[in-house]
């Protein structure tokens, strides 16, 4: 890529996740900031005026919980715990730099508990205590205890600093130690709290609360103090600041007041939806609830409330609930950060006069659990329309179809001048607005010219048909259609406060999308569907959506939890790919239903793979009569201490352009491309063997079956045509190995020239495998394989690291048929030899610069012009480029030199007229003379 | 050195008839053979043809796997169309002694016809459309062989293999052996020969240009 294509083609959004803390901050001279900690295990600083990542810094994944870091902070940094409870780290709070690391235990622990004073540090991990000077690398003091903790926290009070526990046999107390001054901890009396749960408490500055039905038992620490409230309703959930605590239940919260001399008592009830969230401010004394579509600010200490309505961002973003709510106040205005159950991050002002509520930036987080990602094709545009109305109709006479092409000149000719008109209105106006002399003329007809083609323009499939919609679904029950020329929002569907993905057994979570109709048929929109499962049913939910737009054309819920699905390779009348999902108990649904007219005489039958722990079954689906028949039973070699990795068979739309492959011989190669292939990868627990087995699913048929010891996960496999390639750690070695199988039906007399694959029928040899290995010097975090519309280019296998860079690796590099000695004629067939190492070059990362974190996956897709794969990287981040993996041979370079070639052709002919007349001068003085 | 028991039935296992056995036996180089030994019934091209539409079902139980069940499926016109000719297709594992899956494939050398207007169409639906020509005679018994296949041995990357190569070329390079024996002119005549034709083409058209100077 060229220094001037950087950002031409590929955008990039960076994800903090979703914010389980939020506190504001003020740092120097700079803007206000958010600190935030992410179930993702992401820390971050958001800059408030405007919502961007100040700086970010990406932990460990977490192995437990999703509750976020536990962090605090002091003037300068910000100190979390991090690796599992194992360690410190300390942060520099202005630019995100670690300034220190210190070891705390080498046990996890999702007890944490961290606080700094003026001084000190001190940092509670499991069983360990830690007490820090601050900026010293070694502890002043460390105690382990004997019993596990079920429940840590400190306090402070001017300058005593008091660390509470609760020992996990002691039952209904905690134990209260005092820190010194010098460090060392002397133990303060055992407080009793009657039902005694931690997950019921709640902290807060000198205040423990914790709830046992409608009672709220309130400890005051400094005072080792229990005093008892009765509430009205059952108690769900506490929060608070400083001395107020709310104690919420179904339909209000009470807050709760602590004064010196009366205690602890009921100030006020405030009443709560089900969908809304409660908060209290940091430094005021004022409650907000804020639901859908208003925020409701209440004084505590005055009868004084108001409400204000929320505005949606844009029509077609749907919000979900709020979850949590982060606010403060200003002088005039509160400041409010909202987090919905969709991880949807805003940040609005509340003007208590004007009774507004302000939109000042917003987020989407949920895109960091991206599941599945489809690219459609936009709508076919008007001119394209045109054209094909040109020559839909085959049965009219000649003067009609001659009349309907003069109507479609006439139409193009229409649109070219409107649109010229628009670039010479865009012009004038940008002279009217900012006009300063030739250089901003100059300037304004650049980007008239520029923006004719960008998203500004209408919505529509543009020349090479390389403009897609990117339909992400997450799993935190968002589906997004994204523009793929910038990375720009077009709509949001929120799936409803039941949604819950579905569970594979190899993947983890699950919300498999489906496109059941593209933009092909122009008459007609386009369809997709997100299937997912409901959280109180636990039944399977479809959900079918227009792509263009997200508007939902059909919600239905099944009466079964789903177990399987699929896509038909039939379609109905009008054009839609039917969605089959088979229950526990073999149901069946079909949607939308398809008639048996529809089905052809060659497709009425859908054969699956259905894996158990050491049975393998063939099953076969009668799509009219829906009955499942198992068709095969094997155990494909698969014991119970194997674990099965991957399971990859073939997308059915995938094409595959050349038949065979010409070897050095001049033979011809023919390849085994069967469609029915799957490949699966187990690793064995007991003797570390990775085997991958290629099996064909309509018979069972073992293909081929190999194995490696000594191999280790991570294994991430890719199955195309007709090879697979893999990658896995050598234990061994002690690296990451990239594998690669290829089938072949064997040479010329071999091959019977059919014009079907039949799986029924066996060829007379097995097929030829050819598999080899090679050295990759980089981890691997995942693997997918470059697509094109005809599968003529080369395809390129894309590679993400761990340390963000998306690397192409050429198929002709990860080649099973690399010879060891290279002969004169390999040489003239550009082969390449063998290597055992695949050389990682910095030139080859597909992303530059622009590091892509964590990334899970990558979705390739086909565009309009066959030298050009579209990649989409989804993770922690998002990426999306372009790919060519041989190069632009179907285009014009973007450095082909219009002008010269112009002027060049100018001057040849301009110079020819002149030679001619010369030449004739010449000749007729040559024969006066 | 241990035995596969084979049954097969028409009827989805309602009813199911014993096919026959397969002895596997140990090669000396450790692979396994297989061979088939039918059972002794004279009626099985019958009940082929009888349910020439319906599903043909082989269970398989492995003398080394009790309590393990083997199941393939196929379509019964496609063994009269191949003279019940059958190809087992056995994967195995050659350390364990276990089977992993059986399937059961009709033999394509045996078919009755490979012409044109003999082919099997796999599109059609019915037996009657997809063969013209199948097995109608009322007796027959099971025939076929075995083939067994292993597992083998994923690569790792070779680089002893590289590493001695590289060593063989750099003692080559420094002893010379491996030099350009062909002549000059085996060399080199993709340069000689466009030389060689610019001369012949430029000194032909030098009389016509010596022609013209005179005329003048």
């Amino acid at each position: 890529i060229f220094e001037d294509q950087a950002g031409k083609f590929d955008w990039r959004k960076q994800l903090v996740g979703c914010p389980a803390k939020i506190t504001f901050d003020k740092v120097g001279s700079k803007s206000d900031r958010l600190i935030v900690s992410t179930a993702q295990s992401v820390l971050a600083s958001l800059v408030l005026n405007t919502g961007n990542i100040g700086w970010r810094q990406i932990m460990e994944n977490p192995s437990g919980s999703t509750n976020g870091l536990t962090f605090t902070k002091d003037r300068e940094y910000i100190y979390s715990i991090s690796e599992d409870g194992r360690s410190v780290r300390v942060w520099n709070k202005n630019n995100g730099v670690l300034a220190h690391q210190l070891p705390i235990s080498e046990q996890k622990s999702e007890i944490q508990a961290i606080h700094v004073t003026n001084q000190r540090l001190h940092v509670a991990s499991g069983r360990t205590l830690v007490v820090f000077r601050l900026g010293d690398e070694k502890p002043v003091e460390t105690v382990i205890s004997k019993t596990e903790l079920t429940f840590s926290a400190f306090f402070q009070q001017d300058d005593v600093v008091i660390h509470v526990s609760a020992l996990k046999n002691a039952g209904k107390s905690i134990e209260l130690s005092k820190i010194t001054e010098d460090g060392a901890f002397e133990p303060l009396k055992t407080v009793e709290i009657k039902d005694f749960e931690p997950k019921n408490c709640h902290v807060q500055e000198a205040y423990l609360s914790c709830s046992t039905g409608s009672t709220l038992q309130i400890v005051d620490i400094f005072r080792q103090k229990v005093q008892k409230i009765q509430l009205e309703t059952e108690i769900l959930e506490i929060s608070g600041h400083g001395p107020l605590i709310l104690a919420r239940g179904a339909k209000n919260a009470q807050i709760v007041e602590i004064t010196a001399e009366n205690g602890a008592q009921v100030r006020k009830s405030v009443d709560i939806g089900a969908g809304e969230a409660l908060g209290i401010t940091e430094n005021h004394e004022s409650v907000i609830v804020t639901s859908s579509d208003a925020v409701r600010v209440v004084f505590v200490n005055s009868a004084t409330h108001f409400s204000a309505k929320r505005v949606k961002m844009a029509e077609n973003l749907e919000n979900s609930a709020p979850k949590s709510i982060f606010g403060r106040k200003n002088d005039k205005d509160w400041e409010i950060v909202i987090v919905g159950e969709d991880c949807h991050v805003e940040f609005v002002t509340v003007d208590q006069n004007s009774k507004s509520v302000n939109l000042e930036w917003s987020r989407e987080e949920s895109l960091i659990t991206a599941v599945s990602v489809e690219m459609v094709d936009l709508p076919l545009s008007e001119s394209q329309q045109m054209i094909e109305d040109e020559f839909e109709d085959g049965e009219s006479n000649i003067i009609s179809a001659f009349i309907r092409r003069i109507q479609v000149q006439f139409g193009q000719l229409c649109r070219q001048i409107t649109r010229s008109i628009e670039k010479v209105i865009y012009v004038v106006t940008s002279i009217t607005k900012n006009g300063n002399g030739v250089a901003d003329f100059i300037n304004s007809v650049r980007s008239a010219s520029g923006s004719g083609s960008a998203a500004s323009g209408p919505f529509e499939r543009d020349y090479f048909n390389l403009r897609k919609v990117i339909i992400v679904a997450t799993s935190t029950g968002t589906v997004f259609g994204i523009d793929s020329a910038d990375g720009r929002y077009l709509w949001k569907l929120w799936l409803g406060e039941h949604f819950q993905p579905l569970e594979s057994p190899f993947d983890g979570e699950k919300v498999p999308l489906f496109v059941q109709r593209t933009t092909a048929h122009y008459q007609l929109d386009g369809l997709a569907s997100v299937v997912f499962s409901n959280k109180l049913t636990h039944n399977g939910v479809i959900v079918s959506f227009n792509p263009m737009v997200g508007k939902v054309v059909s919600r239905n819920e099944l009466g079964y939890p789903v177990k399987r699905l699929s896509l038909l390779p039939v379609h109905t009348h009008k054009h839609v790919y039917p969605v089959m999902l088979i229950g526990k108990n073999e149901e069946i649904k079909i949607f939308p239903s398809i008639t048996p007219e529809e089905l052809s005489a060659t497709t009425p039958y859908l054969y699956l793979l259905d894996i158990q722990s050491q049975t393998v079954q063939g099953l076969k689906i009668d799509i009219s009569s829906q009955k499942i028949t198992p068709v095969w039973q094997g155990n494909l070699g698969l014991t119970a201490q194997d674990d099965i990795i991957a399971v990859k068979g073939k997308s059915f739309n995938q094409k595959v352009h050349s038949q065979g492959r010409v070897l050095v011989t001049r033979e011809v190669q023919y390849k085994y491309v069967n469609p029915n292939l799957a490949a699966i990868a187990s690793i064995n627990r007991a003797d570390q063997h990775m085997t991958i087995t290629l099996v064909d699913i309509v018979t069972g048929q073992i293909v081929h079956s190999a194995s490696i010891g000594k191999a280790a996960k991570p294994i991430h496999m890719v199955h195309s045509e007709n090879w697979i390639a893999y990658s896995y750690w050598s234990d061994k070695g002690r690296r990451t190995e990239l594998g690669i199988i290829e089938l072949y039906e064997g040479t010329e007399e071999q091959h019977t020239q059919k014009e079907v694959f039949d799986s029924k029928i066996a060829e007379k040899l097995p097929p030829v495998v050819a598999q080899q290995s090679y050295i990759y010097a980089q981890g691997v975090d995942a693997m997918s394989v470059s697509e094109t519309e005809q599968g003529l280019t080369t395809r390129s296998i894309l590679v993400a690291h761990p340390s963000g860079n998306i690397h192409e690796v050429s198929r002709r590099l990860l080649d099973a048929n690399r010879p060891m000695e290279l002969t004169q004629a390999m040489r003239e067939e550009m082969m390449i030899g063998y290597m055992p190492e695949i050389a990682v070059a910095t030139e080859e990362m597909i992303n530059y610069n622009q590091t892509v974190h964590r990334v899970r996956g990558i979705k390739t897709s086909p565009s309009g012009l066959e030298s050009t794969s579209l990649v989409l990287a989804y993770g922690t981040d998002l990426f999306f480029t372009r790919l060519v993996p041989s190069g632009t041979f179907d285009i014009l370079k973007d450095d082909f030199d219009h002008v010269l070639i112009s002027l060049v052709l100018t001057g040849l002919v301009v110079g020819s007229y002149v030679s001619k007349r010369l030449a004739r001068s010449n000749a007729l003085a040559s024969q006066w003379s | 050195e241990w035995k596969i028991t084979l049954e097969y039935s028409l009827n989805e296992f309602t009813n199911s008839y014993p096919l026959g056995s397969i002895e596997m036996s140990r090669a000396f180089d450790g692979n396994y053979t297989g061979t088939f030994k039918p059972a002794q019934e004279q009626n099985f091209g019958q009940k082929l043809f009888e349910a020439q539409n319906g599903v043909y079902s082989v269970r398989a139980r492995s003398s080394t796997q009790p309590g393990q069940n083997f199941l393939t499926t196929s379509d019964p016109c496609l063994f009269l169309h191949s003279n019940l000719f059958h190809v087992f297709w056995l994967s195995i594992s050659q350390e364990k002694q276990q089977l992993h899956t059986l399937t059961i494939f009709p033999d394509t050398v045996a078919w009755r016809s490979d012409t044109e207007d003999g082919k099997y169409h796999s599109e059609a639906k019915l037996c009657k459309d997809r063969s013209a020509n199948v097995l109608q005679s009322t007796q027959g018994t099971p025939k076929g062989v075995c083939h067994v296949v292993g597992e083998s041995v994923l690569p790792t990357p070779d680089t002893a293999a590289f590493v001695q190569k590289m060593e063989r070329e750099k003692r080559a390079k420094q002893h010379g052996a491996d030099a350009d024996n062909r002549s000059f002119l085996a060399k080199y005549w993709m340069y000689i020969v466009p030389v060689v034709l610019f001369a012949v083409i430029s000194s032909a058209v030098n009389p016509e240009a010596g022609a013209e100077g005179a005329a003048q």
